[in-house]
């Protein structure tokens, strides 16, 4: 097990290495330029030029990417652009934010998510699995800024129950905090548990007409054994790595929910940083995120053996 | 049953958490007044990074020695008078008495000084520093300033300046004197220890920026106007919250989560009018919506093109749905508002499309391609270049709408790699600030602009001009010439909306679009408050 983490996170390495080369390519190839942008509507070339010198954009391409590996490799990712603020400091202030929108909406959707899949699977086109198939096609179609609306206009402008925007760190005050975060949690928890049920859903069915179920059912072992112990545990599997990557995705990525309740996360620094070309914070985020997406995923392959005896790592 | 259960209890914990939230929001809400910005601030370092909420905000905590009027004239601020002698070459200030910083220590003339003596220095980085020091040819040097008293200040010029007070009040480059406990021993900046009325609580990025009222303020006597007299505040604190959605600003508007948005689009204004618990503050601001056209190259640089484009546009309709029906089209660089506006400033080419078509026929127009740059970030200009296209196409012309995203956009504006853009221009108060915009000498974009020597001279003249009637022939003259060479194609100045709910008192718009927060109170203003 040891061997294989440590195979994997040398692997990591390369890639890492990638992601960065490609994000520093794609972040200078967009026009835009971050000097001008920060001398905004006073533009003066004389003051522009004094800004790129100070971002290091007046030195060639190959001598800024290896300038900026070489403080990424000391651990430091750089100032941005815009604040000022070391990179790390404002991401690991931000990506704090994300994870607690992010981790909460995650299990809450497994707690959901697979029992429901479980059901509908056990009553396959049957009345319980279609209602479930349709809500989850209904909840998969809405896209989650609109679902982020209708709450806030329903619970927060009709009703007046929560409030419609705004955060609360959970250190100050933890029921505030928690209040603020009901209504992103729930618009970012409706689509994911839509696409783990659906998962859920397939893998049980497969796993449900295996013939170690019907031979178990023809033992005499109870519904509830055959679901719980046989199905639960053999469809789960392949669910997991779906999650893992959902994880990674959302942890990075939950921009749009981030913009739409006003949360300070890492998402939203992301959009704001590729909008303002400032080109120290999207490629530390990014860096990180991969960074995320390798670790979540070695969780996952950890964790699999768990789930699947089958497998061995 | 299970899921009725569980429906019934969702609802219930939902309600009793509401009703906490609404008991802490109430203990609160007289003595806090929350605001939607739309953007971060970029610093609270004034004019070494900022954008235009950085500046609104730092207008609460600082003050500089003159400040704009509502009729845009300039007023002391700091300085209790001040006289131009020399003609034009020396500024005295003498201060204000009983000043003192938000550490509770006086002004003099000493910090006025240092304050200065700190946005010259390079290090500073100090966005403005070429306006004052001589290196460029728009530039106004200051030779030294001396401080005879503790209560006098004198700037010194190398040579007469009319602009250097207008500079010195300038929106976007806040001239405010600040104490030296703003920076470390390293002249790193801290936080802004200033003399306004409101000090930094707490900024949270991403989240919110807090002001608080500063108690030991001495307000001036004159009452509230623009940025300068009276600021009395009347609240404990403003705290900014960033809500980068509009319609989520006005639902937490609605929901009475906020108490004023200052950013939402005018294309809202009828759907918001009919929401009785809202006041909706709408007027024109001094920004000037434009069709920047690149004369320097291609089909552009004949002028009966640009005539044809000046013909085709129905800039009377554009303006009238741009406003919602509350603005003019205004052709000129003057804003209406300005008191060098009048008849002459409103002459343009009429909107006539068979002109235009003649026009094209003439220049032996044959349908080359032609592409309207615009970004969808600015609502206003995305649509402003839809209506346009429509108009252009209606006119015979063969054109494109290139939808970039605003840094993209920005960038080709100053590279020149545009043909035409749909753009507007902060606000500028003198006109003279406008007018060397657009001249690529003076101005600060080189591959785009205005060239044209007569101009160029006129504007060398304006800076020693002191005479109101005078600077009023030469702007006549210049507009003139911009009718003759058509740089671009005035459309309106644009309209601004302040949303306050109605629990809300005293707060006001003005035409410098800058929201203030004095004078204004979560109840009934009394006699003289304001």
């Amino acid at each position: 097990m040891i061997a294989y983490i440590v195979k994997k996170m040398l692997l990591a390495i390369p890639t890492l290495f990638i992601v960065a080369l490609i994000v520093f390519c794609l972040m200078r190839s967009i026009p835009g330029d971050p000097a001008m942008i920060l001398a905004g509507d006073i533009n003066d070339p004389l003051i522009v030029e004094q800004i790129r010198k100070s971002l290091g954009l007046d030195q060639p391409l190959p001598m800024q990417f290896f300038l900026w590996g070489k403080q990424v490799l000391s651990g430091n990712l750089g100032f941005s652009a815009m604040t000022g603020e070391p990179v790390f400091e404002t991401m690991s202030k931000r990506i704090g934010v994300t994870a607690l929108l992010v981790v909460p909406a995650l299990i809450l959707s497994v707690l959901f998510a697979v029992p429901a899949g479980l059901y509908a699977a056990w009553n396959q086109n049957k009345k319980g699995d279609i209602t479930i198939m349709v809500c989850l096609i209904v909840a998969i179609s809405i896209p989650s800024f609109w679902m982020g609306m209708m709450l806030i206009l329903i619970f927060g402008v009709w009703l007046g129950w929560l409030p419609t925007v705004g955060y609360v760190p959970f250190g100050e005050d933890f029921w505030q905090a928690g209040k603020y975060m009901i209504l992103p949690v729930i618009s970012i928890m409706l689509v994911e548990m839509a696409t783990i049920t659906r998962m859920m859903r397939s893998n049980a069915i497969e796993v449900l007409r295996q013939d170690y179920i019907t031979h178990a059912r023809a033992k005499g072992v109870s519904e509830r054994n055959v679901l719980l112990k046989h199905t639960l545990k053999n469809s789960f599997a392949p669910t997991l790595t779906l999650i893992g990557l959902m994880l990674g995705s959302l942890l990075g990525g939950a921009a749009v929910v981030e913009t739409v309740f006003s949360i300070p996360g890492i998402g939203r620094l992301l959009v704001d940083s590729i909008y303002a070309r400032d080109y120290a914070v999207v490629q530390g985020i990014l860096l990180f995120v991969s960074l995320i997406y390798v670790i979540t995923n070695l969780l996952v392959d950890v964790l699999y053996p768990f789930f699947d005896p089958r497998v061995k790592l | 049953m299970g899921l009725k259960y569980f429906i019934y209890f969702f609802c219930l914990s939902l309600m009793l958490l509401s009703a906490s939230v609404k008991k802490s929001f109430a203990a609160e809400e007289s003595q806090m007044l929350r605001v939607a910005i739309d953007t971060d601030i970029r610093s609270t370092n004034a004019g070494v990074n900022r954008d235009a909420n950085t500046d609104a905000i730092l207008h609460h905590m600082l003050e500089g020695l003159v400040a704009y009027k509502e009729d845009l004239s300039i007023a002391p601020m700091l300085a209790e008078d001040y006289k131009i002698e020399d003609g034009g070459r020396k500024y005295i200030f003498n201060l204000r008495k009983g000043v003192l910083f938000h550490n509770g220590i006086e002004m003099t003339s000493a910090h006025v000084k240092w304050s200065w003596d700190r946005y010259l220095d390079p290090e500073t980085r100090w966005l403005c520093r070429s306006w004052y020091d001589g290196t460029t040819n728009s530039s106004v040097k200051i030779t030294s300033i001396e401080t005879p008293s503790p209560y006098k200040v004198i700037f010194n010029l190398e040579k007469p300046s009319y602009i250097f007070l207008h500079r010195m009040a300038h929106l976007q480059c806040i001239t405010a004197v600040i104490h030296p406990s703003s920076v470390d021993e390293k002249g790193e900046w801290i936080k802004p220890v200033g003399t306004g009325p409101f000090e930094l609580a707490e900024w949270r990025r991403g989240e919110y920026i807090e002001l608080k009222k500063f108690d030991e303020y001495s307000p001036r006597k004159e009452i509230r106007n623009g940025l300068s007299g009276k600021k009395e505040v009347l609240i404990n604190s403003v705290r900014f919250l960033i809500i980068p959605d509009a319609s989520i600003a006005k639902a937490a508007l609605q929901a009475g989560d906020i108490d004023v948005a200052v950013s939402l689009p005018i294309s809202l204004y009828r759907e918001l009018k009919l929401q009785q618990d809202l006041e909706l503050i709408a007027q024109p601001t001094l920004y000037w919506m434009t069709l920047l056209i690149q004369n320097n190259q291609g089909i552009l640089n004949n002028p009966l093109i640009r005539q044809a484009l000046s013909h085709a546009i129905d800039r009377e309709s554009l303006a009238n749905f741009s406003t919602q029906g509350m603005g003019e089209m205004n052709s000129s660089a003057i804003p209406m508002e300005s008191p060098y506006y009048d008849d002459f400033h409103s002459t343009w080419y009429e909107y006539d499309v068979n002109k235009a078509r003649k026009l094209l026929k003439e220049a032996g127009y044959n349908g080359e391609l032609l592409k309207i740059q615009t970004n969808r970030k600015q609502l206003h200009l995305y649509e402003n270049a839809i209506i346009l296209h429509a108009m252009l196409r209606d006119a015979g012309f063969n054109i494109e709408l290139e939808v970039l995203d605003w840094a993209s956009q920005l960038n080709n504006f100053y590279s020149g790699e545009f043909q035409l853009s749909a753009f507007d221009y902060s606000a500028r108060i003198e006109p003279f600030l406008n007018y060397q915009l657009f001249d690529r000498e003076r101005g600060t974009v080189k591959k785009y602009g205005w060239q044209n020597p007569r101009v160029r001279e006129m504007l060398n003249k304006l800076d020693q001009i002191f005479i109101p009637e005078e600077r009023a022939v030469i702007f006549r003259s210049l507009h003139s010439e911009m009718k003759n060479d058509i740089p671009l194609i005035g459309l309106y100045n644009l309209y601004k909306m302040f949303v306050v709910n109605k629990t809300v008192n005293g707060f006001e718009g003005w035409n410098l679009v800058i929201p203030r927060f004095w004078g204004v109170a979560k109840r009934p203003l009394k006699g003289g408050e304001k």
